[in-house]
């Protein structure tokens, strides 16, 4: 270091002789410009007092529900970052858990109760109420169609967050209708798991021990749907490929998963269904089936009559036993079922249900799928080939003492469902990984972290379809019998009940931290359907576009300054429960959610007494004596929360919560971790290869005269066949599909300023050369054009185009989260694809699920 | 002695940009100013295309160009080598700017009520729906997350070198989060990366986690043929430099 | 001398008409707006320039740097012609020294206040500049070598070789008394006087010239030192800078002159042998400096590192080649012009001013093209390419500080002769 200093340069030195110096040093050392010593400049004294204290609190963004250390200094919360001991963030948070500080201060958020003094379907123009008048006008419109009909009060939630207070405590208390803010997401998918194999979530990949993933899309770095989908999955996703694991993309537009991704396989929009059972057909044709796996935990041997259904004697499914060459009962003693062959039982032609699927399985053969899915056959066959080696069939492993299969194979595809055919093609990709024997094995398929049989495994196997009427959703009707509740088809039945047969229209809407106009597809018929309620309250932090064109009241909520709660910690492999605690006092004269719920609730009539608010939270908190409130007696949130803590046994009560994280800590012992180590196996399951039910389902649609359109898919295999958009005219020559960024949550926190900064704009992204195929060059505005292959509507945006070189030439996207048009920080920057998206026959189909994909021309602006 | 250095595993990084943003609440920085930065851009041709992420912080250079051209002596180089800017020294000339090749430095071409995520100085503050001044309620922070403690003195001659009062007309950068390592933790960048890109620590101390990383995996620095000697190193698959196809813009 | 030849040098005083008062409106009317600007531009900060952050997508440095390289170099001429005058003794180039100081102290005024306005915080500069100032930065001998030493160096010249002319005016009692009699310090014209006159002349030359070297070189080594910018580092920006600066320095003194010359009607004493003179000199140095361009952008074209590249071909055929070509063209057209003239042995004023226009506009283009597309283009790392365009406050700044030059250029020629007496004039009583 040199020990020249600025000081002793100036002293000794005239500027000519510094001049020197400096030429002198200047042909060997650097150090000489290198400033090192400094001297003091003093400042002014007097600092001013300074406190500082940490909050321990939640993120109130994503699901993660990812736990936050809140720096607090003065009173004003200064930084947010994540707190250690949560397994799923890990210290760590996510950009959205970074910037959502601006919010606490946030001049655009709503300050005050607001009623709206003007017309409907425009912007609003709003007088500031108190909170007194705004809470009683609402709950007198609630009181009012209660009496009525409560069917005619409809409520709808944004994001899954404190169900126990919402939607299992408010929803019955008030009987209203909930509009699920699924369907959007990925409902379908949880459909078809829980009746394929009973569990709850959407194509997990267990990344502690996967070797081989294929990988639907870029969430597993940067999408949003799932829980652990921000952070988590991003961590464990890099220690495995850290440990080796191999990565398969499977998505039209190699983004976000890119850097991480060994193998990219860019198939047509719409055809995953397709190519998933083109991979079953090359694990069948080259013998990589878990034989073993499918006559123990299937219904693959099940035999199979020549109607279609399954053979049963006494109500009990039968098998071909190899042993006795005979049919008995699949749970005889010492049969040994047989999976392929034909026999005859009695006059009856009967075939396993695996022989069914091979014959069914044998015309999807990779040559078939190649201009389908768009990729070489070659490359599909490697694929399921390589999947086929890596599974390991037959393998075991032995962790804490306990042998389980070993299927180092996995897939994480939890927003593959968000098309047509989604429900049929989440289960063609359950049913692949079914052949490997990987469901739930160590290092295969996961669903999520439910660790017991979910219900609908038995209740959509015996759905019950009715006849007319049905409720707004169309429940257990001859169009939708697995129903996930979607609000673009709520809102097209509404457009037209007699249609559908529903005989009410409701008239009072609750809106709570959602924005249907954005969120959801077809914001045309959305517009439509919300025009028609006589009242409409909105709960939330800020002025969203439903609030400002629809809300005749919009109460303030608070954003992170709050009790909420409580969460769970799951991360796959651990889990513990969280709750949400007030860094700061709620801002503005906002208030707490469950503080806004309990007054409307008393000021309803039906807080108190016998299936009241309070009775209903006792029990979906799961409130033990004597924890339980009084059903007389007005809580108050920390109180309820102080009751659950105890009640879970956390005996300081919800003090724990201010100096610790993570209540009830734990890591999943590894039989409750794996289905083969549960007692009995997979919860005594049989999976479902054979979908006998949804055979069921579609001949007594077409016997209640249900169209074509509606039944075509319920086929007990997943059958391919072309997408509805796939039927627009030639000129309708690109698929638009959209995609999220993990900047932002849905369409909610594209106005943070700080992360509106990182992605300013709307683009439509889009191949260079199918760009200049078109004369479109980069940042060109040009127009998209959508087209209902149905009813021939076609909708129109104008956007920026980007070029992008990771996308099929025959594919566009667009990211859902722009649209805005009321917040000031996020106006005019771009179009919702939402808006060229369409609801209703052919784009919401099955269970009820949104298409996010359509056909579209591009046109110069 | 302490000898700060920063490594950044480039085939962890996923681009999600949190250490941006744990950057600019950490230390208040204002609109289009990102002390740390990702980029991010693809190259080849469909199908055969590549992703690239790569973080960007100062790369605090032992033979930095910016400390070299400072007129003034603003720009310095610590004891623990973080290369910082004298808050209260700064003539806003600008040469720091040009001088670097990194591009790391940000001016301040507003004042701090203009510049940061509101304008808290012109009225904004008051917003819409509902009325309620939050410079009230901030306590006339700019901005309202602004952290206090930023304002004390650093190092041996206490100097203003923290976070950066962001006062019109002076150049600011990265730091290293002098306030955070001061107190012996990480910068917020490296504590909050969500897949621990970062490793962050002591080079002069042979068992910290940053000397066994870098004498464990070969390593690059950037530019290296500027001479500038980075304190900045990079793991992993480089990103091609002269490459200018981005994958996202940031408002400018 | 009679008193009719020396009314010849005294014609400035007498010609002040409608026209000059008309000029004196507009420039101050420019002034004005300059001034406005510049009173916004430090209300509400650089953000009304077009300058930004190198990196995300502009310069940070803009015209007021390339307005200082500019008016920096334009101080080469009138000292140096000043000097050599003195060293060399070059009487015929006698008449327009004192122009040429003139032009130089008034260039360096105003690349001074370019530095001052482009600063962040301006009067933190000055201070912290005498309290901290760096030799180690190239940047600070353009602060005290150039906007200090350089400057007070031209001035004490000027004074000294104005005294006489002072006494001379004050003996016959022209113009303002008081100021004469301040000016003239003392002087008595007389034989010996005037020796020992042109004797501190003389040394005070010898000592200036290797400071005009000096300056101008470290003015190149401000840009030709950073490693960090491409098509800045390079060993000739020192030499190329005094080049320039030559060229366009002699042109703006011939301009100028040229100009004095016709609105006073001074034919008799700026010959047109002293133009062929000058203009011989700036061809000479443009044919220089076209080599030295044609070598760079040679060297950046074939051998360079992609950031090179990328800068070379956007000036030849990209986005910045109008401008490029626009300087090139000019350069190369009034070197030719020049020398055309020098081949023919013929040569027209017109021919010489117009190339001195040409220069000036090339080397205004030139200054800029060195200092803005390294920044905007000249990032090593893949950040989005940027641009700069300057803003209405920066132009207006540029405007108001020209107008400010042309100002005190015009009322210098109001109240001393900008013309130097000729040794037959005699002051003695």
């Amino acid at each position: 270091m040199a020990q020249l200093t600025r000081r002793s340069f100036v002293k000794t030195a005239g500027a000519v002789t510094v001049v020197g110096a400096a030429s002198l040093k200047l042909l060997g050392a650097d150090d000489l410009f290198i400033e090192t010593l400094k001297p003091v400049l003093p400042r002014a004294s007097g600092k001013p007092e300074i406190t500082e204290e940490i909050v321990h609190t939640t993120c109130w963004i994503g699901k993660q529900d990812c736990s936050i250390l809140a720096h607090v200094v003065n009173g004003r919360v200064v930084k947010l970052e994540g707190d250690p001991d949560n397994p799923r963030n890990k210290g760590r948070l996510c950009p959205k858990g970074q910037a959502q500080i601006i919010s606490f201060y946030d001049p655009y958020r709503v300050k005050a109760p607001l009623r709206r003094v003007n017309g409907k379907g425009v912007p609003g123009e709003w007088v500031e109420t108190s909170w007194d008048e705004a809470l009683t006008l609402v709950s007198d419109k609630v009181k009012e169609v209660r009496a009525k009909d409560k069917r005619l009060l409809v409520w709808q939630k944004g994001r899954s967050k404190a169900e126990p207070f919402y939607d299992n405590a408010f929803v019955p208390a008030s009987g209203a209708t909930k509009l699920h803010h699924g369907a959007f997401c990925s409902d379908a998918g949880y459909r078809a798991n829980e009746y394929t194999i009973g569990f709850n979530g959407v194509l997990h990949p267990d990344f502690n021990h996967c070797k081989y993933l294929l990988n639907w899309g870029w969430n597993i770095v940067n999408a949003g749907g799932n829980k652990l989908c921000w952070i988590t999955f991003n961590q464990q996703l890099l220690d495995a490929r850290g440990r080796g694991m191999k990565v398969v993309t499977l998505d039209p537009w190699k983004r976000g998963a890119g850097p991480h991704t060994d193998e990219w396989l860019p198939n047509k929009p719409g055809s995953d269904l397709a190519f998933f059972l083109t991979l079953s057909n090359v694990l069948i044709e080259r013998g990589y089936v878990d034989v073993d796996y499918l006559k123990k935990y299937t219904n693959s041997p099940y035999l199979i009559k020549s109607d279609g259904y399954l053979l049963k004697v006494d109500g009990k499914e039968q098998v071909w036993d190899t042993v006795s060459s005979s049919a008995k009962p699949f749970d005889a003693a010492g049969v040994n079922p047989a999976l392929e062959g034909e026999y005859s039982v009695g006059n009856e032609k009967v075939k396993p249900a695996f022989q069914a699927f091979k014959e069914h399985i044998a015309q999807y053969t990779p040559e078939w799928a190649e201009d389908i899915c768009g990729l070489p056959a070659e490359r599909i066959r490697k694929v399921g080939e390589e999947l086929g080696q890596n599974a390991m069939i037959g393998s075991k492993i032995v962790l804490d003492g306990v042998e389980l299969p070993y299927r180092p194979v996995g897939i994480a595809a939890y927003h593959v469902t968000q098309q047509e055919l989604g429900f049929q093609a989440c289960r063609a990709a359950i049913m692949a990984f079914m052949l490997l024997g990987a469901i739930e094995a160590v290092g295969g398929l996961r669903s999520d972290f439910g660790r017991k049989t979910h219900g609908n495994f038995k209740s959509l196997d015996e759905v019950q379809i009715k006849d007319p009427p049905y409720n707004i959703w169309l429940q257990n009707s001859k169009y939708f019998p697995i129903n996930s509740n979607n609000s673009s088809l709520v809102a097209r039945v509404s457009q037209d009940p007699g249609k559908y047969g529903v005989d009410y229209t409701p008239e009072v809407l609750m809106i709570h931290m959602s924005n249907p106009l954005l969120s959801f597809a077809d914001q045309k018929a959305l517009m439509e359907w919300l025009g028609k309620f006589k009242f409409t309250v909105v709960i939330d932090p800020w002025m969203s576009e439903t609030a400002d064109y629809y809300a005749d009241v919009v109460l303030p909520a608070a954003t992170i300054e709050k009790y909420e709660g409580p969460s769970s910690v799951n991360d796959g492999y651990n889990d513990g429960s969280v709750i949400r605690t007030p860094p700061m006092r709620p801002q503005f004269q906002s208030r707490a959610d469950i503080d806004i719920y309990i007054d409307l609730c008393e000021r309803a009539g039906f807080l108190y007494g016998k299936d009241g608010y309070i009775d209903k939270l006792n029990g979906s908190l799961g409130l033990k004596d004597p924890y339980k409130m009084d059903l007389d007696k007005k809580p108050d949130a920390r109180d309820i929360f102080d009751r659950w803590a105890k009640s879970s046994g956390i005996g300081e009560g919800v003090k724990y919560f201010e100096n610790k994280t993570v209540a009830n800590p734990k890591k999943f012992a590894i039989k409750d971790l794996y289905a083969p180590a549960w007692n009995p196996p997979y919860g005594g399951l049989r999976h479902r290869l054979y979908g006998e039910s949804l055979k069921r389902y579609g001949e007594v649609m077409k016997e209640k005269g249900t169209p074509e359109n509606f039944r075509r898919d319920y086929t007990p295999f997943p059958t391919w066949r072309s997408p509805t958009m796939d039927s627009s005219p030639s000129e309708y020559d690109l698929y638009l599909i959209s995609h999220k960024k993990i900047m932002f949550k849905q369409s909610r926190s594209t106005s943070n300023p700080l992360l509106k900064e990182l992605e300013p704009n709307q683009y439509l992204e889009m191949n260079p050369k199918a760009a200049e195929a078109r004369g479109i060059n980069d940042g060109d505005e040009i127009v998209v054009e959508s087209q209902n292959a149905i009813t021939k509507e076609t909708r129109q945006v104008k956007v920026k185009v980007q070029y992008a070189e990771g996308i099929r030439p025959d594919t566009v996207s667009m990211s859902h989260h722009y649209g805005h048009w009321v917040n000031p920080n996020v106006k005019e920057v771009g179009p919702a694809p939402n808006t060229l998206f369409f609801s209703g026959e052919g784009y919401v189909q099955m269970t009820a699920d949104q298409s996010f994909q359509v056909k579209v021309r591009v046109t110069k602006a | 002695m302490v000898k700060y250095a920063m490594a950044i595993d480039l085939d962890r990084c996923m681009g999600c940009r949190a250490c941006m943003e744990a950057c600019k609440i950490e230390n208040n920085t204002g609109r289009n100013i990102f002390w740390m930065f990702v980029f991010k851009q693809e190259s080849g041709e469909y199908p055969n295309t590549t992703t690239n992420y790569m973080p960007r912080p100062c790369m605090h250079c032992d033979n930095a160009p910016c400390v070299k051209v400072c007129p003034v002596g603003a720009r310095f180089k610590s004891e623990t080598g973080a290369v910082l800017t004298d808050f209260d020294r700064c003539v806003g000339c600008r040469y720091c700017e040009v001088s670097c090749p990194y591009g790391v430095n940000y001016f301040n071409w507003r004042e701090p009520a203009d510049n940061q995520y509101y304008h808290w100085g012109k009225g904004e503050a008051e917003g819409k729906y509902g009325t309620a001044d939050i410079r009230t309620l901030a306590n006339g922070s700019i901005s309202p997350y602004r952290n206090p403690t930023l304002d004390e003195p650093h190092g041996a001659e206490k100097r203003t070198v923290a976070g950066g009062g962001h006062y019109v007309g002076v150049i600011e950068k990265c730091t290293f989060c002098v306030q955070r390592t001061d107190k012996g933790l990480d910068p917020a960048c490296v504590a909050n990366c969500p897949v621990s890109v970062y490793t962050f620590g002591d080079l002069d101390d042979p068992n910290s986690s940053i000397s066994k990383l870098l004498a464990s995996r070969s390593s690059f620095r950037l530019l290296e043929e500027t001479n500038t000697h980075p304190r900045v190193y990079y793991l992993g698959t480089p990103m091609p430099l002269e490459h200018r196809k981005h994958l996202e813009n940031i408002s400018v | 001398m009679s008193k009719e030849e020396l009314g010849v040098y005294l014609k400035p005083f007498n010609r002040t008409g409608g026209k000059f008062l008309a000029l004196i409106a507009v420039l101050l009317g420019a002034m004005a707006l300059g001034g406005y600007a510049l009173y916004i531009q430090f209300t509400e900060g650089h953000y009304v320039s077009g300058m930004r952050d190198v990196g995300a997508g502009g310069a940070a440095w803009g015209i007021y740097i390339g307005m200082l390289v500019y008016f920096i170099g334009i101080s080469y001429a009138g000292i140096s012609v000043s000097a050599a005058v003195r060293l060399l003794n070059l009487e015929k180039y006698k008449p327009v020294a004192r122009m040429g100081e003139l032009l130089t102290i008034i260039a360096l005024l105003l690349g001074s206040l370019f530095i001052l306005f482009d600063l962040g915080q301006p009067i933190r500069g000055v201070i912290n500049m005498f309290q901290f100032g760096r030799p180690m930065s190239p940047l600070f001998f353009t602060f005290s070598v150039i906007a200090t030493g350089y400057l007070w160096s031209t001035l004490i010249f000027m004074y000294i070789s104005g005294r006489r002319d002072a006494s001379i005016m004050k003996a016959n009692g022209l113009g303002i008394k008081p100021l004469y009699t301040v000016l003239s310090g003392g002087y008595v014209d007389s034989h010996k006087a005037r020796e020992k006159h042109n004797k501190v002349l003389k040394a005070l030359a010898v000592a200036i010239l290797p400071l005009l070297v000096m300056a101008h070189s470290f003015l190149g080594f401000v840009f030709g030192l950073q490693v960090g910018r491409p098509g800045w580092y390079t060993a000739i920006q020192a030499p190329a800078f005094v080049t320039l600066a030559a060229a366009s320095g002699i042109g703006a003194l011939i301009i100028i002159s040229l100009v004095i010359r016709r609105t006073y009607g001074l034919q008799q004493i700026l010959t047109q042998d002293i133009f062929r003179g000058l203009g011989n000199f700036m061809g000479a140095a443009t044919g220089v400096y076209i080599y030295m361009i044609i070598s760079e952008m040679y060297v950046m074209k074939y051998a360079g590192p992609s950031g090179e590249v990328l800068i070379a071909d956007s000036m030849l055929s990209g986005q910045l080649a109008p401008y490029f070509w626009a300087e090139i063209l000019s350069f190369i057209a009034a070197f030719l012009i020049i020398f055309a003239m020098f081949a023919r042995k013929s040569y027209s004023l017109l021919g010489i001013t117009t190339s001195a226009v040409l220069v000036n506009i090339g080397a205004l283009l030139a200054r800029n093209m060195i200092i803005i597309p390294s920044q905007t283009l000249g990032m090593q790392l893949p950040y989005a390419l940027g641009s700069y365009f300057p803003s209405w406050i920066e132009i207006s700044v540029v405007v108001g500080l020209f107008a400010l030059g042309v100002f005190l250029y015009s009322i210098f020629t109001k109240i001393f002769p900008i013309i130097e007496f000729p040794e037959e004039v005699r002051g003695e009583r």
